[in-house]
């Protein structure tokens, strides 16, 4: 094949694997997307589109970003991380010892599946500071894992673990003096931030980044970027001095504490998602040797701080980097958005005035932040005002720092007769990617790349806005911008409860600092997001199902439209049918049925079922049926051998923390008494069937006194647990129907009476067809006349059998009886099957009861 | 009165506690422990939680299961497990940093280095830079 006629990369002589194995061991496939870090020119994502192998020379065809011809080393340190989208199946599983958070399990990274841990990626998800004992609950939207610990004893935050694909900056023209190209971030990975949607970063009121009044600029000028420590990037520092680096941090290392001149550790001033450099000061060319990523901050025992090495990518080779003690400064990026404002030559609609101006991020292309008030730059931070002429168009500039954080997708600008109450008009719309555009239906003016300083994009001196958008904060988001809060997440926030439908995210049992500034509990407050916008919480987006009757929500489900809360007493069952909120209504109050546990609910193919010590329920979308009515004795039992159902689910601690979860390949339910351990017996455990509408009590599902966490449903529908077992390893287990050799099984018959119970019988034999895996001895009795009062045949032992056979059962002596109840109690752990019981008797002709 | 035979066949039934034991219907058991109802017409050994390696007949190993984690932790009861799907792995396919083992990848023109063509496509702009002979 000829060389290609497109961009490329060539792998030279690379078809020979004494040169290279890169393209022999096909490790670039045609189809893969490529994230290429650490070149000079060429960082970016690719998708490879063909590959050509001529005479051994290799050609990999790339379309995505403009390539750029570069073939000298340059002290450049290439790495090509090629990400191939097969899917992946994921798992979670929270460890709530102290100093460790949420590990994540991938089929796709399993090396080795006969190695403990291969697949695992410990504490990839970090949503506890401190403490011990944490509890997760987990929601999935649009490729993104929500983590909430809902342990009010620990010191959290909601996390949010998605997917990013996006290269900041990716098309930026490099400045008219032909600096040294741009190295924005590059993301192909999954992520781990907050669940916050952070406005930029204030003081006083004011955005760190400020509004400046320009009358001419190219973008060059540092002052555009940063100025008086203000800006799209900050120094950190506290009140003593600028703070650096304590200790002698390699290129590995992840722990951090920084430190201000006086040697003393400065531990308050980082937040999770914040990007950093250090070691290199503002504005100086080339920018930042590596960015880092905070993912943990100090909690209230006075860690370190976690940070992400090399975050975006390798740069053009300088990442990571082997710090050395008391480096400094650290700075803050990607704070913000810089704005330069200036009435622009050209005729337009700006009425005459002073204007003041706002700023939002954009997170995942869709969720905006609240506005923040830009200020303007000075050592003593102000508002900043553009006086517009009027009549004129304006000239609006955006400046943009190096890195963002990876969720930032973009930002907005809007503006406004200064000290009104006028909605904030868009004036730029902000692509991380793309550029900057001044109306949302206009095309986007790319980036340009100033060296050191950071990206922009500078308005013509004609004006490039001519007149108000239409466009506002509120017909954008649909809501006002002066509301209170629009996430939840922050430190000590927390949701108890937490379901996606209608895409939508219901949230309940909130406790935030959005309502009144204060860390406050709303119990029985059930929020739901903006639809599409999973995180974006607005604190009238609630629905107000009841006042004051008592209780707290626990868990949250849907089906069918239908949105059941759960408190311990009761459950409502909310119609979500429509696509407004307005036109939601309680369809139904279920009181006495409540729970007390979230893993005490869970959802079936035919609806949502729970469990209480009342009974096992289910909402099939119509009604409630309580699934162990005229089953189950709920108070009492008419079975000597079974308690009521009641002091199962409630345990011998009153715990009532039963659980419940669906396997699909059975199709039943499996309900285990504590998965807490928080009873004696706590391994005791139901089956109800679906297809036999039957109940089932049993023993060797579970074990006692251990720990369990709650049911999924793996990729084959199989019903799977984790196991603490108090060895070294947690085992993964799943519910299989296929019988295992287990002892203690029993079946007690009904106490038949032949349908004649005023009549004497006398009974001679029984007959069993049966299949056993290990011989039973004696494994029938018998009662008479429903005593319960049980007596032995004479003796038998049931041979194994793997075909049907027949055991033949005979009393000393013909026993006459209104009736007779028969009870199989399997002395040997095996497995045994039992087709039909045949009993020989014979009716007493006139002989009645007496 | 000659002898008769009364058989039970049914077992679907399952648990009845809530009735005396002689008011039951055929199908029912006054007491079932340790044993499944789930298949009709017999009754058998119940199932049990399964290594997740196990296939869905008990007995095969399949070769794609979660793995066990070498972590001991005994609280949080009920809580911290959950399965998703993406279309995106969670890691990358490769991380190529060597052309081959022990050679680290480079930009240049010598074998097993990679280098950037970039294709000019205005036909006054003449060939590729990297144009065949």
């Amino acid at each position: 094949m000829a060389v290609p006629q497109e961009s490329y990369m060539h792998l030279i002589d690379g078809g020979d694997s004494n040169s290279s194995t890169i393209y022999t061991g096909s490790l670039i496939k045609i189809g893969d997307n490529i994230k290429i870090s650490g070149t000079a020119s060429n960082n970016g994502i690719f998708a490879v589109t063909d590959i050509n192998e001529a005479d051994d020379e290799v050609y990999y065809i790339l379309k995505g970003k403009t390539v750029v011809a570069e073939d000298s080393a340059d002290s450049t340190d290439p790495t090509i991380e090629v990400i191939r989208a097969p899917g992946d199946k994921l798992v979670a599983l929270g460890d709530p010892t102290s100093g460790q958070d949420v590990h994540v399990w991938s089929t796709n990274a399993v090396s080795n599946y006969a190695t403990a841990d291969s697949g695992w990626s410990m504490n990839a998800i970090q949503p506890t500071m401190d403490g011990a004992g944490a509890k997760y609950i987990y929601h999935f939207a649009d490729e993104a894992l929500r983590v909430c610990n809902i342990n009010e004893q620990n010191t959290s935050i909601v996390r949010w673990f998605g997917y990013i694909q996006r290269h900041q900056f990716a098309f930026a023209k490099v400045d008219a003096d032909g600096g040294d190209p741009a190295n924005g971030l590059i993301f192909t990975e999954w992520q781990d931030h907050s669940n916050t949607l952070s406005p930029p970063k204030t003081s006083g009121g004011f955005s760190y980044s400020y509004g400046r009044a320009i009358t001419s600029n190219d973008g060059t000028g540092t002052a555009e970027y940063f100025q008086n420590n203000r800006g799209v990037s900050i120094q950190k520092e506290d009140g003593t001095s600028a703070l650096r680096v304590d200790g002698d941090p390699s290129k590995t290392t992840i722990n951090f504490t920084f430190e201000n001149t006086s040697n003393t550790d400065v531990l308050d001033q980082s937040r999770v998602g914040e990007v950093i450099s250090i070691g290199t000061a503002l504005g100086a060319d080339g920018g930042a040797n590596e960015f880092l990523l905070c993912r943990q901050i100090s909690g209230a025992d006075g860690g370190t701080m976690a940070y992400r090495r090399s975050y975006g990518g390798f740069l053009g080779g300088s990442s990571p980097v082997d710090y050395a003690n008391h480096d400094t400064p650290i700075l803050e990026r990607g704070l913000g958005w810089n704005v330069g404002i200036a009435d622009g030559s050209e005729p337009g609609d700006w009425a005459k005035g002073s204007y003041e101006y706002f700023q939002t991020f954009i997170y995942d292309g869709n969720q905006e932040s609240l506005p923040v008030k830009m200020g303007n730059g000075a050592s003593t931070i102000a508002v900043f005002n553009h006086p517009a002429a009027g009549g004129k168009a304006l000239t609006v500039s955006i400046y943009a720092d190096l890195a963002y954080s990876g969720r930032i997708s973009g930002g907005r600008i809007y503006t406004r007769i200064a000290e009104t109450d006028d909605d904030l008009i868009l004036l730029a719309d902000i692509d991380i990617v793309k550029g900057v555009r001044t109306t949302l239906d206009g095309d986007h003016v790319n980036w340009t790349y100033e060296d050191g300083n950071g990206y922009h994009v500078v308005g013509n001196s004609d004006g490039n806005s001519s007149a108000p958008n239409l466009d506002t904060y509120n017909t954008i988001n649909g809501y006002a911008p002066d509301v209170k809060f629009n996430s939840i997440g922050g430190r000590n926030e927390l949701y108890k409860a937490s379901v996606v439908a209608g895409r939508r995210t219901f949230i309940a049992n909130v406790k935030t600092f959005g309502f009144t500034g204060e860390l406050e509990r709303y119990g029985d407050r059930l929020m739901y997001s903006e639809i599409g916008k999973f995180d974006t919480f607005l604190p009238h987006n609630f629905i107000d199902v009841s006042k004051g009757d008592f209780g707290e929500y626990v868990a949250l489900e849907t089906f069918a439209d239908r949105l059941l809360a759960f408190k311990h007493n009761l459950v409502h069952v909310i119609n979500i049918s429509n696509p407004s909120p307005a036109s939601w209504y309680l369809e139904d109050t279920v009181k006495y049925m409540g729970v007390s546990y979230p893993y005490s609910v869970t959802r079936t193919e035919f609806g949502v079922a729970w469990i209480n010590e009342s009974g096992c329920f289910l909402y099939d979308g119509s009604r409630v049926r309580n699934l162990i009515e005229k089953r189950l004795g709920t108070s009492q039992s008419t079975s000597s051998l079974l308690d009521p159902w009641y002091k199962f689910a409630m345990g011998s601690a009153n715990l009532k923390d039963a659980m419940i979860g669906y396997d699909a390949m059975s199709n039943s339910l499996i309900m285990f008494r504590s998965p807490s351990d928080g009873s004696d017996n706590a391994n005791l455990s139901y089956i109800y069937d679906f297809d036999s509408n039957a109940w089932t009590y049993n023993l060797p599902l579970f074990t006692n006194d251990k720990i369990y966490t709650n049911f999924i449903s793996d990729w084959n529908n199989n019903l799977t647990i984790a196991k603490y077992d108090g060895s070294q390893y947690i085992d993964f287990l799943k519910y299989l129907p296929i019988p295992s050799a287990c002892s203690d099984q029993e079946l007690v018959t009904k106490d038949i009476d032949f349908g004649m119970p005023g009549i004497t019988k006398k009974v001679y034999s029984v007959r069993i067809t049966y299949k056993a895996g290990a011989t039973q001895a004696n494994p029938l009795k018998y009662a008479l006349n429903g005593t319960q009062s049980w007596s032995s045949f004479a003796t038998v032992t049931l041979a194994t059998a793997s075909a049907w056979d027949i055991g033949v059962f005979t009393p000393s002596s013909p026993q006459s009886c209104q009736s007779i109840q028969l009870r199989f109690d399997l002395p040997s752990s095996g497995t045994f099957e039992i087709n039909d019981i045949t009993i020989e008797y014979r009716v007493i002709k006139g002989k009645m009861v007496t | 009165m000659p002898k008769q035979y009364y058989i039970i066949r049914d077992f679907s039934g399952g648990i009845n506690t809530r009735q005396d034991p002689r008011d039951l219907r055929e199908n029912e058991s006054s007491f079932i422990q340790n044993m499944s109802v789930d298949a009709l017409g017999k009754i058998k050994t119940v199932g049990k939680m399964y290594a997740h390696i196990e296939d869905q007949d008990g007995d095969t190993n399949l070769s794609e299961y979660i793995v066990q984690i070498d972590k001991d932790f005994a609280t949080s009861g009920g809580y911290g497990l959950f399965y998703f799907e993406s279309d995106h792995s969670r890691d990358s396919e490769q991380t190529i940093t060597e052309t081959k083992s022990g050679e680290p990848l480079a930009i240049g023109t010598g074998d097993g280095n990679i280098k950037f063509i970039a294709v000019k496509t205005a036909p006054d702009e003449g060939p590729a830079d990297d144009s065949p002979l």
